[in-house]
């Protein structure tokens, strides 16, 4: 027998009026800062993709085959933007605010509860300079702000402050791999194990300190002799500025400092920025700055910005 | 209200032992069947398979859960894995049949709950394994032929003798950690993994 969806225009209707009332509070929130809409394409050219996508994304990729050439259906934003304007020499010079809105498309996960097309608006801030972090940030605050997300949590992290420490150990290419892993489950247990494998050092030390003390900054600031012997003090003090700056604009919201909570380390090569709800389940909010992006298609161009999970907007928790 | 999700099996008592110590009134469930468990200050407890754990936490059923750490690297669920707990310890090992020399066995054929974990540990230790996925009752696998040898969980090893296997390899050391969402660990007191 067919699995058949139950009728249910009521829910639908319902859904879809909510979507358009979020995305309707985001489009003015940001065309009033100067961001103009682009419409970024659903098929990228596979080859694009591969080399502007991080791992773990390529890895739940969709592809079609059109004529001769195959394509990836978009899975995230910031690739298929970035392919866009590279392609259209948008960004050669000044700074570009764009914004978008639509569908990503990933592979299922068999344990999650995550649709396969997901909604998504978010922003991107194109520079000739590896600046406006501080402007993106606030843009974040003010979305959730914006979105009624009071309470939530707004989480700075910078992929510049642990990545030379992954890079500076000497592992193996597998060992760095279940390095990565174990820091995105933040898994003190699983990092002292592959120190015990492969070689304590100063900087799994480190690592293991940041991941303990996870987003608590008084804590992290009493690392410091150890962030200044790893060179990482100056970029703690820029993070920690931005999260000062931000806790006085927005008091609703807690701002959270994490270090050590960035995935795709490859990928983000400064600030990163995720949001929580209590009421939803997942992140309503990621990004941050990946200015390899756009050097790998070509362009001597930096980029900082962010999604907001709308989709995951609609489903709340009991 | 918060959750926090239990395995039912083995590491069941000194979970609710580990609750009743942080302050919960934790006691094993009746034979009502019951799975979900009131634990006091507001909390509850879920009772699952173990399996089933990262699923709840990682999708926000639960805020929290306890889980051997094979069940956790063998699914590779996006849950934070936020300490080892210091109990429902035990060992991830090869057993072979008694009287059969597994050792010449090429491919090696080896049935398992955990295909993922098997492939790693085995190929760290140079074997090229030819796996074969169970979910229950895996002792049987090389006396019915349909393996030269297992990986399983090993504790005392007493169940291995009742089927006329022997431990030859203990693979890794295995015991039960707590596990979070992203969300959760962003909204809970930190206490729960620091203490």
């Amino acid at each position: 027998m067919r699995p058949m969806l139950e009728p249910s225009p009521g829910l639908w209707i319902e859904s879809t009026a909510r979507l358009r009332r979020l995305e309707e509070v985001l489009r003015s929130v940001w065309r009033e800062r100067g961001f103009q809409e682009v419409l970024a394409p659903l098929l990228l050219p596979d080859a694009a993709v591969e080399k502007i996508s991080p791992e773990a994304l390529r890895s739940r990729t969709l592809h079609a085959a059109a004529g001769r050439e195959d394509f990836a259906v978009r899975s995230d934003f910031t690739a298929a933007v970035a392919w866009m304007a590279t392609r259209r020499g948008n960004g050669c010079s000044g700074v570009q605010r764009l914004w978008y809105r639509g569908t990503v498309v990933r592979a299922p996960r068999a344990d999650s509860v995550e649709e396969i097309e997901s909604y998504q608006m978010g922003c991107e801030r194109i520079s000739a300079e590896p600046d406006g972090d501080d402007e993106v940030a606030r843009l974040a605050a003010e979305s959730l702000m914006a979105l009624n997300l009071e309470g939530s949590v707004l989480e700075l992290g910078h992929g510049a402050m642990v990545g030379p420490l992954l890079d500076r150990m000497a592992w193996p290419a597998d060992a760095r791999k279940a390095l990565e892993r174990a820091l995105d489950r933040k898994s003190v247990s699983s990092l002292a194990e592959l120190a015990e494998r492969y070689g304590r050092t100063a900087e799994s030390d480190l690592l293991a300190k940041l991941i303990h003390v996870g987003g608590r900054s008084p804590e992290v600031d009493a690392l410091r002799p150890e962030l200044r012997a790893a060179c990482l003090e100056e970029t703690w003090d820029s993070l920690r500025s931005l999260g000062e700056s931000l806790r006085a604009t927005f008091p609703a919201l807690a701002i959270r400092l994490d270090p050590t909570d960035v995935r795709h380390w490859s990928y983000y090569s400064g600030l990163t920025i995720k949001a929580f709800s209590p009421r939803h389940p997942r992140a309503v909010l990621s990004g941050g700055r990946y200015d390899g992006l756009y050097p790998a298609l070509g362009s001597a161009m930096n980029a900082c910005g962010f999604a907001v999970h709308l989709s995951r907007l609609l489903q709340e928790v009991g | 209200m918060p959750r926090i999700a239990l395995t039912k099996g083995r590491i069941l008592e000194p979970a609710l032992d580990w609750l009743a110590r942080r302050g919960f009134a934790a006691r094993a469930p009746e034979a009502d069947r019951a799975l979900r468990l009131p634990l006091g200050n507001g909390w509850e407890a879920l009772l699952l398979k173990p399996a089933d754990v990262p699923t709840f936490v990682q999708n926000g059923a639960a805020d929290l859960g306890i889980v051997g750490s094979d069940t956790l690297e063998e699914d590779q669920s996006d849950v934070y894995d936020l300490r080892a707990l210091g109990f429902g310890a035990c060992r991830l090992s090869l057993a072979a049949p008694v009287d059969k020399d597994w050792h010449g066995a090429s491919p090696l054929r080896v049935a398992t709950k955990y295909p993922r974990l098997t492939r790693q540990l085995l190929g760290a230790a140079g074997f090229i394994p030819r796996v074969i996925r169970v979910t229950s009752s895996v002792e049987l696998a090389p006396a019915l032929g349909l393996s030269d040898v297992i990986v399983d969980l090993v504790d005392t090893g007493r169940t291995l003798a009742a089927n006329g296997l022997r431990e030859e390899r203990a693979l890794a050391s295995i015991e039960a950690h707590l596990i979070a969402n992203r969300r959760s660990y962003r909204f809970l007191d930190s206490r729960w993994w620091d203490g």
